[in-house]
């Protein structure tokens, strides 16, 4: 492989990182403080882009205009979803909570099918966006370069949120230790509310991202991106906001390089992917930076 | 000394006994902090001794040594000769260790007898396919688990209540059904982990009288954590006192009582209690 | 009641079923047929994901990879040379499953035990994992089979899949293995071993410090739970005539999942009930679908309104009926036998 086609290769592959990176820290952050997986991440993720699309498309909302429209909508779907399936299930055995966010995936999947229709839309995409940049022999999507400056400045905002604000730390308490935090006199149903709100805008914005890579917006779009969610946030470490980062990372470089590198394998490269959680997941069953967190007596 | 405990301490000096338990040089530590140090224990068949201490002194903590629900770091521990340091929990109480839980972790959401019950299957010798296919084998045996079970139930005194659910009993009867449970393990060596917390005086004297009873019915080696000096007192032999995992004094209850450093760290305060 | 009373009672009940489905083999209109087999094939699945989620409290999401392991195994075992040539026209399969064909009823077998071993591979190194993380991992299983499956084309024929399946699933087959399936599994669930797997999902420490062993019965749940779900897979693909790797997905596994929660996770009863009523819900559900009627207004039918009332349905019995539609009753002679009590004072 020539050089400049690595290079291609490889800032592709830092921006879907990103955006891999993003999807799961937003959900890293639930689990981090509720220790809900939240399997309805990815379909959150899928409402965002359709919030934007329709902010864009039927009320004529400029680009920015409706992609800020979109991330605060799906803040509020975030809590909102909380609210209803998650909060009054809060006092019952893990598995009730697990059920019930499959169960809100489930919903909010057919609830698109049925309201914005099961053919693909297609996203829209800024002028500026969809130019290429030519450094000598090596093109590179805008978008590429887009998705990477503004995914640092979330990561660098979120980094902000959580260690210089009072929700930032209420947060940090409540991932720590639950119980002492509610003794210390911390609001723990507005802390949970305000997390998934943070961390389905976050979901809205690697869904910006994700859209303007792959234009084509349908209702089961979330499977595949929540699915990698997942698969970063365990292999790095539950609840590990750096760990999803480092795991979304690690997945965008392998999906991308993997098939550069070994085209003939491509297609078990899902399969590869799904070993490689496996693997990590028996050796190291909290993730590459998760901690011991065990019950005994 | 009461009666029963003098009658008790003549049984036992008379006969050279087996070890059960030996612990030698056994610390566990947590990162940087020492839950336990160097603890040392010979426990002889038949002994019923008490380990007490202040709140966070390590005691839960050298039961989770003994059944594996943590690693030591560093010792030695044998049960009856056996090296058990390495072995996993199951295997432990199947060997024949039995304990309660601080807490109480009964099955909530089954009967008092199928609690019971669910702890014979330890030593359950029939296959699943025996099991399922209910061969004379099985058959023969899950009788003898339903009969066993009445019988410790009638030991504890809840037969009359073998078909509520557990968490519906009063606490002081979950307690009891924790030690049935226990013993339908078919132990050697029964670790009780503060079985008369929430006890009335009544009830802490109804506790008493079972411990010696079990002890002396089924052949035990008994440890008892407490901080219920009416329990610790009245039925230990001899007494292992914790302090920050340090073992700061053992003896007889009265020397105990009298040991000025026991006295120091927590008998001041144990002594509202007795 | 006594047990033999019990027992025959039940093999009544069988011999009854049986002249059932002799006469419904016979007369019942085939539209009905499919949507009972299908249902049949909803209750095994339904009863072994129970066996594990339910009853043993492991969160598998992995049953539509057992299905699939199962379906295709006995497949490529039941199909004929000649179907299976002109299926793999664009790689051959591989020698010499071209040319073995074995009687459905062993290929089923097979089909099982294939996903039963799977279970086991799973099971094994997964169970090691926390609680949570068992969703996700079970979940990659299911996803690397379907994965895997769409590019072996030399032994699965890859996104293409396999059609032209022959029909041998009818309701003989499906109504004994339902009956297997219960009775195998209600035996595992009423003995000391059902106990054992009861205690480890109410409170693992304390199963473990009763001597129990968390991981033999485990996977124990697990290779009994994958078999049936490979039964049914098997059974599945000769009556849909067509299988393919993506339709064993992770949305395959909700449906059972959700099967198991409105017929009340640990309810063997509910699972079979619900899982009969789930195939036929859908096809009355239909009818939403279809442009109606109402008041003299056309309303057109909307596509995916089927699965959205179900995922409504769904999240209500979630949040108000946690126990599922049928709690903790489950179906026993003594039950019956109370109902006919009851009459009897009446009068």
């Amino acid at each position: 492989m020539g050089w400049s086609l690595f290079m291609q290769h490889l800032v592709n592959a830092i921006s879907l990182g990103f955006v891999f990176g993003l999807v799961a820290v937003g959900y890293a952050l639930v689990y981090g403080v509720v220790k809900l997986v939240n399997f309805a991440h990815g379909d959150v993720f899928m409402m965002g882009a359709y919030m934007m699309f329709y902010a864009s498309v039927l009320f004529g909302f400029p680009w920015l205009a409706a992609v800020i429209f979109g991330i605060a909508l799906t803040a509020l779907l975030g809590v909102g979803i909380e609210k209803v399936a998650y909060r009054p299930l809060r006092k019952y055995p893990r598995i009730n909570s697990l059920v019930s966010s499959i169960g809100m995936s489930f919903l909010l999947q057919n609830f698109a099918v049925v309201v914005f229709g099961g053919i693909q839309r297609s996203f829209p995409v800024p002028e500026m966006m969809k130019k290429t940049i030519i450094l000598g022999e090596v093109r590179i999507q805008s978008v590429s370069i887009y998705t990477i400056i503004f995914s640092i400045l979330v990561v660098l905002l979120l980094t902000f949120i959580l260690q210089k604000t009072r929700i930032g730390l209420a947060m940090r308490i409540l991932s720590t230790d639950f119980d002492t935090a509610r003794l210390m006199g911390i609001n723990v149903d507005r802390t949970i509310s305000f997390t998934f709100a943070l961390g389905s805008a976050l979901a809205a914005v690697s869904a910006v991202f994700y859209a303007l890579r792959y234009p084509q917006i349908f209702p089961f779009m979330g499977q595949y991106p929540g699915s990698r969610a997942f698969i970063a946030a365990v292999v790095g470490g539950i609840g590990s906001i750096k760990g999803a980062l480092v795991g979304g990372f690690l997945l965008g470089m392998l999906t991308v390089l993997l098939p550069a590198a070994f085209p003939e394998y491509s297609g078990y490269r899902e399969a590869l992917i799904f070993a490689l959680l496996v693997i990590v997941l028996v050796f190291k069953p909290n993730g590459l930076f998760g901690q011991e967190a065990g019950e005994k007596a | 000394m009461t009666p029963q405990s003098a009658e008790a301490t003549k049984t036992i000096k008379s006969v050279a006994r087996q070890t059960v338990l030996k612990m030698e040089h056994v610390t566990k530590r947590f990162g940087g902090l020492v839950a336990v140090s160097d603890f040392n224990l010979d426990l002889k068949e038949g002994e019923l001794i008490g380990l007490i201490g202040p709140n966070g002194a390590g005691k839960t903590t050298i039961f989770n040594l003994i059944t594996h629900v943590i690693p030591i770091t560093e010792g030695k521990m044998e049960f009856y000769g056996k090296d058990i340091a390495n072995l996993t929990t199951d295997r432990i109480i199947r060997l024949g260790v039995a304990r309660t839980f601080q807490n109480i972790r009964l099955f909530s959401n089954m009967t008092v007898r199928e609690n019971i019950l669910t702890a014979f299957h330890a030593h359950l010798k029939s296959g699943l396919f025996t099991a399922v296919a209910f061969l004379p084998k099985y058959k023969n045996e899950e009788e003898y688990f339903q009969q066993k079970t009445l019988e410790l139930m009638k030991e504890v005194g809840i037969e009359h209540l073998a078909d509520n659910i557990s968490s519906s009993l009063p606490y002081g009867l979950q307690r009891k059904l924790e030690i049935a449970r226990a013993l339908a393990t078919n132990p050697k060596l029964l670790l009780l982990d503060e079985p008369a917390a929430g006890m009335n005086p009544d009830e802490t004297l109804e506790l008493n009288q079972l411990i010696l009873r079990i002890r002396d019915k089924y052949k035990l080696t008994v440890i008892v954590i407490e901080h219920d000096m009416k329990v610790i007192m009245n039925i230990c032999e001899r007494i292992v006192v914790l302090d920050h995992g340090v073992t700061i004094a053992q003896g007889t209850p009265i020397e105990i009582q009298q040991n000025p450093l026991v006295i120091k760290a927590y008998l001041g305060a144990g002594d509202e209690d007795a | 009641m006594k047990r033999r009373t019990k027992v025959l009672l039940s093999l009544t009940l069988i011999i009854a079923i049986y002249v059932f489905v002799y006469f419904s083999e016979l007369y019942m209109d085939p539209f009905i047929k499919r949507i009972l087999n299908t249902g049949l094939i909803y209750a095994i699945l339904g009863v072994s994901l129970n066996l594990i989620n339910g009853f043993t409290g492991q969160f598998s999401l992995g049953h539509a990879g057992f299905m699939a392991i199962g379906a295709y195994a006995s497949a490529l075992l039941y199909m004929s040379p000649e179907t299976k040539m002109s299926n793999f026209f664009m790689i051959p399969l591989i020698s010499p499953l071209d040319r073995i064909q074995i009687p459905f009823f062993w290929a089923i077998i097979i089909g099982g035990l294939m996903a039963a071993g799977a279970g086991f591979i799973v099971g094994a190194p997964c169970l090691r994992v926390r609680g949570d993380y068992l969703a996700i991992v079970t979940y990659g299983f299911s996803e690397i089979i379907r994965s895997l499956f769409n590019n072996l084309q030399n032994i699965t024929n890859g996104p293409l899949g396999l059609k032209g399946l022959p029909t041998y699933t009818n309701l003989w087959w499906t109504v004994s293995w339902t009956i297997i399936t219960v009775i195998v599994i209600k035996r595992i669930v009423d003995s000391s071993y059902g106990r054992a797997l009861k205690a480890i999902r109410d409170d693992e420490i304390a199963a473990e410090n009763l001597g129990i062993n968390l991981f033999k019965h485990k996977v124990l749940a697990f290779v009994v739970g994958s078999f049936f779900a490979g039964v049914a897979g098997g059974l599945l693909g000769s009556l849909l005539m067509t299988i393919d790797p993506n339709s064993f997905s992770i949305l395959f596994t909700y449906q059972i999942i959700m099967i198991i929660l409105l017929g009340g996770l640990g309810n063997i009863t509910g699972s079979v009930v619900v899982g009969i009523g789930f195939a036929f819900l859908m096809e009355w559900l239909r009818f939403v679908e279809m442009p109606m009627n109402i008041f003299g207004i056309e309303i057109p039918g909307i596509l995916g309104m089927r699965m959205l009332i179900f995922s409504i349905l769904l999240m209500v019995t979630i949040l108000f009926f946690r126990q599922g539609i049928f709690g903790k009753v489950e179906f026993s002679w003594e039950g019956v036998a109370k109902l006919f009590q009851k009459k009897k004072v009446k009068e």
